[in-house]
């Protein structure tokens, strides 16, 4: 349970914070996943709220989204490409999307995670601190339970001008989805397909190549490897291949 | 540490741990209208409350992450109008609207929803109501389909913008004058006169086809406002958790994490040993008592299978030990140091091998008490063997013999208000039962001999309840605060988690059949037999009754035609088996939404063959009015079997205003309706379904009702029924107001308490309204007589007349003379207490019933299908429904959209399923998706009235036949779109594209 509440103003005092040792502390976000009561272990937090970390900037292409913006504060911004918002609104619903923000998404989502597939789709880069460490979203993921380039994620950074889709096979409009699937093309024809399923802890990057070509094929190997023994290994299987294919050929 | 609230505009300093929520501190200083749904994950929404003007979920977010922060919570909205000299300052006009258009029913999530709209009309005074939608998107509503908020906040919007609304009760509403014919005397029962010529009206949502020989009434058949609607808008605390008692203890349940095994060993000295835990119980600390769960009437129709605590575990979240503590995190560590030695057995979850020979056997313990035919050497909780006319013969006669298989799913009731009770000793150290129940006499006679108290030295007090649906028909965790009240002699508090719910609450039977149907070339039914194989669980509790139901509504619908009328023959044969999963129960629909799943599926595909039109073959078959209901002379849920005549059948009519509502005749068979243009992946389907469900249990469930006269005029309604949002305290108090002949908000309902309301069997097997509300009417008749008597000698004390009791008429707040002359209700009251021949005017009445008048529905249908991945998206669903007289057309709709929404659930989202070793895959209600407001196909009602000979106001059910028929008629226009048939439900994406892989391989 978490026994020290800190609520810093300046990244500096954050970091100040979160650079104590032989001491359990974590920064917090919209405190959707930490304030649960069932986390048994003892724990302190740093309330990041305060310390400037809202802010949506557009610099040309870059967007760049700090950390501790809240998910529904995003989803009103037209900038976005329009499939990234509705990654962001599939993620959870409107009262969880007030609180929840992209930094604690990025840091906590499933394997499944709308928005996380989505940023990872379009490449996103993270700026840690200290030291301003910049990595991609996507080579972060499959370390991100061990591995964290700095003590607070500051910032995402995004190219606004890269074409995105989205497919979300759910049983319902508003279900969270059993697997999502993202495409993002960039103007010179790159094509990065990401795709996250329910039982992965991460969504796992299908391509990225120069053109859209060989999507199909990179997803039925993708697929073949990390949903064998699934049991819904068959219909995806079947299923995402073919969705990718016709996400890259609309996105064409 | 401190934190500073600017709380309903008003600066608040409250200590608060840095582990507290904010929903734990808004509850602990009083603010009870922020509910908790049970969930960690902010899936519910009931807990709301608006943060610089936007909700947010308060389960979810630290008490410390507000400090600094402006929160509103519903308290800072309106109150009730009339609050004596200091004047008030009335409802908000959002709360006003959720009054006056009903939507408000169980109030558990009201305030949240109030609150998310005040957030969006706050900046968007005219929103359309996709963004109404959205707006309330967080928050989850079981029992209303959403419609009904949705159309509150419309209309408080309007109100804001200050436009004029139109009332929603405008007199003449139900009936037009000119159709009705002159009537002397209202209170006396209208005769059965048959469908008739039908006109259709128009109310605030459902079309009621009303007979226009139909009696004017003045309040039965009126939209009237809940009366618990006003408290519940304000989230005024009037739920089970809503009350905070001096040195009550909080308990916890240690549940076993294997689904089979024999304890061999527990040791809690850790646990006691925490400061702070008051007691630690386990099976070796409590009597050994075996009882049922199952909220049912005496004698008990199921077997005595289950002990509060036991040595031997039978499914993963049963129960191992009890824990009661100080607060709720030491309780929550005291169950992580107690030391379990559990000694698994092999584990049993296919229903299939339950019967089979070497099978594990769950029930091996000596006090096991047999029911009928239960065999525990077996697991077979129950079995049904009905025969009704001669079965080989009707197959013989068929011309063509359709055979299937169907499965259905186990799936939850998912009450917002988890299941919650709080016990203490009273000053008479008699034990107070605070409990969310929809059975609270049931509790007190069920848990006498299990904690060893007469059941006199037992209250159980029932507040309202935050939905139950036939969840809170059992006697769950009462037991658990008791035993702890009685070890530690103090007030305990026990409340289910959202998981708890999961793992350790009821759910719905899953069942698995065989159904064969013969059938002549014209469509005539000869023959249908059903084998059922249900999964009733670790326990058996409502083993053999939902079974039961789901052959005495599913397989009597469908008699056959021309002399099979007089002679059906039908087979419904079940076995009710144990498995070491989490055990089933009551589930709104008990039985019968499982039965129509294969019935509705395979008159479908018979309809398809035979080249008939679906509706058509359905009308050919079922039932028609003054037919035996086939199962009446050989089953029954009560006492023996005895005939029924069915007198009102509506389905015809339902048929020709649903076909006429919905375009079926446009759409059915139409290619170009079924295509979207530019996307011929997409395919739309029409279905359809029939359902037929009972009004309570002929000859065994009673109601009671007490009547008070107040010396202003005004009454005490007593009630033992529990309204758990259904609107059953507003019915019952609409028809003994129409018998007293007085407005609905002079009656003063209270609801129920087993020291102070008269005995009833509790809100189940969809009879509140039949029931009870016959016993309410004949209590009020019995106060109406005592009215008339002394009205009649006050009038002739005055007028100097010599008028008798049966000469005066009770109307608009006064009794009149045939001449015109008239006395008051309150002058009536206040002479009658205070003045001469004084005497308390009350009537006592009860009323069982002979016969269970079915309700009768037509569902319609209609989907889009992806073809390439499977997805389902239901466009709209219409409910065309003969339930009798339509008392309170608000609440009665309110009742078909929450139900129709929820059906919707079991055919397209909700399903519990189970791990290898039995862990249940969903815990919450993420992954067990219900509806939310932004999803929502459209919802439509049509009310086909008829008039039930059985009941004073001619009423028949309706809460419960909403669940019926959804589903197969989801899967029905599934196929219908795309040729994808469904033998089992839900309709997931996956279920969907592997029925399409058939077709395509079958193609190819």
């Amino acid at each position: 349970m978490i026994t020290q509440y800190f609520r810093p103003v300046t990244i500096e005092e954050a970091l100040k914070y979160l650079s104590q040792k032989n001491k359990s502390i974590v920064p917090l976000g919209g405190g959707t996943v930490l304030s649960k009561k069932t986390i048994q272990e003892d724990f302190e937090v740093v309330d990041l709220q305060k310390i400037g970390l809202d802010l949506f900037q557009i610099s040309g292409n870059q967007l760049t989204l700090g950390a501790a913006c809240t998910l529904q504060f995003l989803l009103g911004k037209q900038e976005l490409q329009e499939d990234l918002r509705h990654a962001i609104s599939r993620e959870t619903n409107l009262h969880m999307r007030n609180m929840a923000t992209i930094g604690g998404t990025i840091i906590s989502a499933d394997g499944c995670s709308p928005a996380l597939t989505a940023l990872s789709a379009l490449d996103a880069r993270l700026i840690w601190q200290p030291e301003n460490v910049g990595i991609l979203l996507g080579e972060w993921l499959p370390f991100r339970k061990s591995e964290k380039p700095g003590l607070l994620l500051e910032k995402i950074m995004l190219n606004s001008q890269l074409k995105l889709n989205i497919k979300l096979l759910a049983r319902s409009p508003q279900d969270y989805p059993l697997a999502s699937l993202a495409v993002a093309q960039w103007p010179g024809g790159r094509t990065r397909v990401v795709m996250g399923v329910q039982r992965d802890k991460y969504p796992v990057l299908v391509m990225d190549g120069t053109s859209p070509q060989g999507a199909f094929e990179a997803a039925e190997h993708t697929c073949k490897t990390i949903l064998a023994g699934y049991k819904h290994e068959a219909y995806l299987t079947s299923v995402i291949p073919e969705m990718i294919k016709q996400m890259t050929q609309a996105a064409s | 540490m401190e934190i500073n609230l600017n709380l309903n505009g008003k600066l608040v300093q409250w200590d608060a741990e840095p582990s507290d929520t904010l929903l734990t501190v808004l509850r602990r200083e009083g603010y009870m209208g922020v509910k908790s749904g049970g969930c960690e994950n902010g899936e519910c929404g009931a807990c709301a409350v608006l943060m610089d003007g936007k909700p947010v979920n308060t389960c979810a977010m630290l008490a410390a992450q507000a400090d600094g922060h402006a929160i509103e919570t519903i308290e800072s909205l309106g109150e009730h109008p009339e609050k004596g000299w200091a004047g008030s300052i009335g409802l908000h006009p959002i709360q006003q609207a959720f009054v006056e258009v009903g939507a408000v029913q169980c109030g558990f999530c009201t305030p949240a929803f109030i609150l998310a709209a005040k957030a969006l009309l706050d900046v968007e005074p005219n929103p359309t109501e996709e963004m109404i939608r959205e707006a309330i998107s967080g928050v989850l509503c079981r029992c209303t389909g959403y419609l009904k908020p949705v159309q509150a906040i419309q209309r408080a919007a309007a109100v804001l913008r200050g436009e004029q609304v139109e009332p929603i009760n405008p007199e003449g509403l139900a009936v037009p004058p000119e159709w009705l014919k002159p009537v002397n005397e209202p209170n006396v029962p209208f005769e059965p006169e048959g469908m008739g010529d039908s006109i259709v009206q128009t109310k605030v949502v459902p079309k009621i086809w009303v007979t226009p020989d139909t009696v004017p009434l003045t309040t039965v058949g009126k939209p009237e406002q809940k009366v618990d609607a006003i408290k519940l808008v304000q989230g005024k605390p009037v739920f089970t958790d809503d009350i905070e008692l001096r040195n009550m203890l909080v308990a916890k349940v240690l549940h076993s994490p294997v689904a089979h095994a024999n304890i061999k060993h527990i040791d809690t000295s850790k646990a006691k040993a925490l400061p702070g835990v008051a007691a630690v119980l386990t099976w070796q600390d409590i009597p050994r008592v075996v009882y049922s769960t199952a909220g049912q009437s005496d004698p008990m129709p199921g077997p005595l299978d289950t002990f509060s605590l036991d040595n031997k575990v039978r499914f993963v979240g049963d129960r191992v030990a009890f824990v009661a503590a100080e607060t709720e995190a030491i309780a929550m560590k005291a169950l992580s140091l107690i030391d379990v030695e559990y000694e698994e057995l092999p584990i049993l979850l296919d229903s299939e091998q339950s019967m089979q020979p070497g099978a594990p056997i769950l029930h091996d313990e000596p006090e096991y008490v047999n029911f009928d035919l239960s065999d525990p050497s077996k697991n077979i909780a129950a079995q049904l063997r009905v025969d009704i006319g001669d079965i080989e013969k009707g197959f013989k006669e068929a011309d063509r013999i359709f055979e299937e298989e169907y499965e259905v799913p186990k799936v939850q009731q998912a009450h917002i208000e988890t299941h919650v009770v709080i016990t203490q000793w009273d000053e008479d150290e008699r034990l107070v039962i605070r409990t969310s129940t929809q059975v609270p006499f049931h509790v007190r006679r069920i848990l006498a001999p299990v904690l060893g108290l007469p059941m006199k030295r037992i209250r159980v007090i029932k507040p309202r309840i935050g939905g139950g649906f036939g969840g809170k028909q059992e006697v769950m965790i009462e037991d658990v605060a008791a035993h702890l009240t009685i070890v530690t002699k103090r007030p305990v508090r026990y409340e289910y988690t959202r998981e708890e719910e999961f793992i350790a609450a009821r759910s719905r039977h899953p069942m698995k059949f065989r159904l064969k149907t013969g059938v002549k070339n014209d469509g005539t039914i000869t023959a249908n037999e059903m084998y059922c194989l249900t999964d009733t669980g670790a326990y058996g509790c409502h083993a053999m009754t939902v079974t039961g139901n789901t052959g005495h509504k599913a397989m009597a619908l469908y008699v056959g035609d021309g002399e099979y009328r007089k002679s059906p023959n039908i087979r419904f044969y079940a076995d009710i088996v144990y498995t070491n999963t989490p055990p089933a129960g009551a589930f709104r629909g008990y039985g019968a939404p499982q039965g129509f799943w294969p019935v509705e599926r395979q008159l479908d595909k018979i309809a398809r063959a035979l080249g008939m039109d679906p509706i058509a073959l359905r009308l050919k078959n079922c039932l028609r009015p003054g037919e035996l209901h086939p199962f009446s002379t050989v089953w029954s849920e009560g006492r023996e079997p005895m005939p029924e005549i069915i007198n009102t059948v509506g389905l015809e009519e339902c048929v020709e205003k649903g076909t006429a509502e919905i375009g079926w005749y446009q759409k059915s068979d139409n290619e170009d309706w079924r295509t979207v243009p530019d996307k011929p992946y997409l395919r739309r389907g029409i279905g359809v379904a029939f359902a037929m469900h009972g009004t309570a249990i002929p000859y065994l469930d009673m109601g009671g009702a007490s009547i008070k006269m107040n010396e202003d005029g005004s009454f005490n309604l007593l009630i033992g029924a529990t309204d758990l949002g259904t609107g059953s305290d507003t019915v019952l108090a609409q028809m003994a107001a129409e018998v007293l002949g007085v407005k609905v908000d002079d009656m003063i309902v209270y609801s129920s308490d087993t020291d102070f309301t008269p005995f009833d069997k509790g809100a189940y097997a969809s009879s509140t309204t039949y029931i009870s509300g016959a016993a309410a009417v004949y209590a009020a008749q019995k106060v109406a007589d005592r009215v008339k008597e002394r009205a009649a000698r006050l009038i002739n004390d005055k007028h100097k007349t010599t008028y008798i009791a049966s000469d005066i008429r009770l109307a608009n707040r006064l009794a009149y003379a045939p001449d015109g002359q008239c006395v008051s209700m309150s002058e009536i009251g206040h002479s009658t207490i205070h003045h001469f021949d004084q005497e308390q005017i009350m009537g006592v009445a009860s009323y069982v019933s002979p016969v269970s008048p079915p309700p009768f529905a037509v569902q319609f249908a209609e989907v889009t299908v992806d073809t390439r991945t499977g997805e389902v998206v239901v466009d709209s669903l219409l409910m065309a429904v003969d339930s009798g007289v339509i008392v309170n057309p608000l609440t009665a709709v309110g009742q078909v959209e929450g139900g129709m929404t929820q059906a919707l659930g079991y055919a397209v989202t909700e399903e519990m399923t189970y791990d290898e070793k039995g862990k249940a895959n969903e815990i919450d209600l993420v992954d067990y998706h219900i509806y939310r407001a932004n999803e929502m196909p459209q919802l439509n009602t049509i009310f086909i009235q008829t008039y039930e000979p059985s009941h004073p106001f001619g009423v028949k059910a309706v809460a419960e036949i909403t669940m019926d028929a959804v589903a197969p008629a989801v899967a029905n226009a599934i196929y219908d779109a795309c040729g994808a048939s469904l033998y089992r439900n839900p309709a997931t994406p996956e279920r969907v594209w592997d029925a399409l892989q058939i077709i395509h391989a079958e193609q190819s």
